[in-house]
């Protein structure tokens, strides 16, 4: 009978001490919340500010981090080959597509143009950024078609292209994507794909996203700023 | 004599003039502002752009369009879908009443399927659209594409 009380306070007790430190815990929290959450959030802030310190017109295309393209095996249009190192020593704009489609790519390789008449502005100095029509319908885009068709747009212009499994190395690293679709006749089927362009930048990293609707004065104006902003360009 | 021939004229003149108003006040459907943008010459397919208005009271449904110079015309709509650029065949369009439909980059467009003919600049192409049991003919002119720079830079 003796033990029972002991017990009952020796329950009390540890009872007791676990309230108090609930009470406590949950007083400091509410005051962490209240008041000393924003001290220690400030440095938080602060670790993400070194990626908000992107330039706000380059912020919502450029990727800090980048990604380095491997594997590239493609085809030029004058039948020479084409790989990451080709990437290196200048800017590159990518845009997906194929030489039957009416609508998006004409109009893409066009804003294009427009804003190669504009990329002196960008800077003298630098080497000359350089453009890759990629068709992802290599069945019917061979070299002899793809060469006509991309220097009509610009005579600087490069198509390149390549069978299925080297196309698909490129597309999943930048993560363009491409699709077939019936038309009427066997011949006359479409391609859907992404209508992206995509930055490459001179150490051959996938670097920025540039997304439809393409404004000619905003690939300049972002362009320029990601060009400065980069770090040995 | 020379009166005779004055007033039949006179009477030409008038009933060119009432003709052609008449038909101007009566056309309800109007197909205008048609072209094609220029393309490679490798290239097989092209695009056609234009505007449609229907000043009736009833809506209008295209439900054809042939060219000569063509195998086929389809009309599409470029869609933005799954993070792809596609492009839907309309098997028919509908201009509803009083309204107009434009067709324009990156949205509605002919899409003019295996050339017959070398297509260059000022090129014309006529397309016969069939609206119900009317037919129109429109010439729709090839010209130079460019993208409008709309910056209007000040570096020289
Ligand atoms: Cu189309």
């Amino acid at each position: 009978m003796n033990p029972e009380p002991n017990k009952q306070s020796g329950a009390a007790r540890p009872a007791f001490i676990i309230l108090t430190i609930g009470i406590v815990a949950m007083l400091l929290g509410s005051l962490f919340w209240l008041y000393l959450r924003p001290h220690f959030m400030a440095p938080v802030q602060s670790g993400i500010s070194s990626e908000q310190a992107l330039p706000k017109e380059i912020a919502s295309v450029y990727i800090p981090k980048g990604r380095p393209l491997a594997g590239i095996r493609l085809t030029d249009h004058n039948n020479q080959p084409f790989t990451e190192e080709h990437f290196k020593g200048k800017w590159s704009f990518l845009f997906f597509g194929f030489t039957h489609c009416p609508d998006v790519c004409p109009t893409t390789l066009l804003v294009m143009k427009a804003v190669w008449a504009r990329m002196p502005e960008a800077d003298k100095q630098a080497p000359e950024p350089q453009l890759l029509f990629v068709s992802v319908d290599p069945d019917r885009d061979t070299p002899q078609i793809l060469k006509p068709y991309t220097t009509f747009y610009h005579p600087d212009f490069l198509g390149v292209t390549a069978e299925h499994k080297f196309l698909d190395i490129l597309t999943t690293q930048v993560g363009a994507l491409y699709g077939y679709e019936d038309g009427e006749t066997e011949k006359d089927y479409t391609v859907n794909h992404s209508a992206q362009v995509i930055l490459v930048d001179p150490q051959g990293h996938f670097r920025a996203v540039f997304s439809p609707p393409l404004q000619v004065d905003e690939i300049v104006k972002t362009f320029t700023a990601i060009r400065e902003y980069h770090p040995g360009s | 004599m020379f009166l005779k021939k004055y007033f039949s004229l006179l009477w030409v003149i008038f009933v060119t003039l009432f003709a052609t108003t008449s038909i101007q006040a009566s056309e309800p459907v109007k197909i205008t502002d048609a072209w094609i943008p220029e393309a490679p010459p490798v290239v097989k397919v092209m695009a056609g752009y234009l505007k449609i208005s229907n000043s009736t009271a009833n809506d209008i449904v295209i439900t054809q369009v042939k060219s000569a110079d063509f195998e086929t015309v389809e009309i599409h709509q470029t869609v933005e879908k799954d993070g792809m650029a596609r492009m839907l065949k309309q098997d028919k369009l509908v201009v509803p009443a009083d309204s107009e439909v434009v067709f324009q980059r990156g949205g509605l467009h002919l899409m003019l399927i295996n050339k017959k003919r070398a297509l260059k600049k000022g090129d014309k192409v006529i397309l016969n659209f069939s609206v119900g049991k009317s037919r129109y003919r429109v010439a729709a002119e090839v010209k130079e594409a460019a993208i409008e720079d709309h910056s209007h830079h000040h570096h020289h």
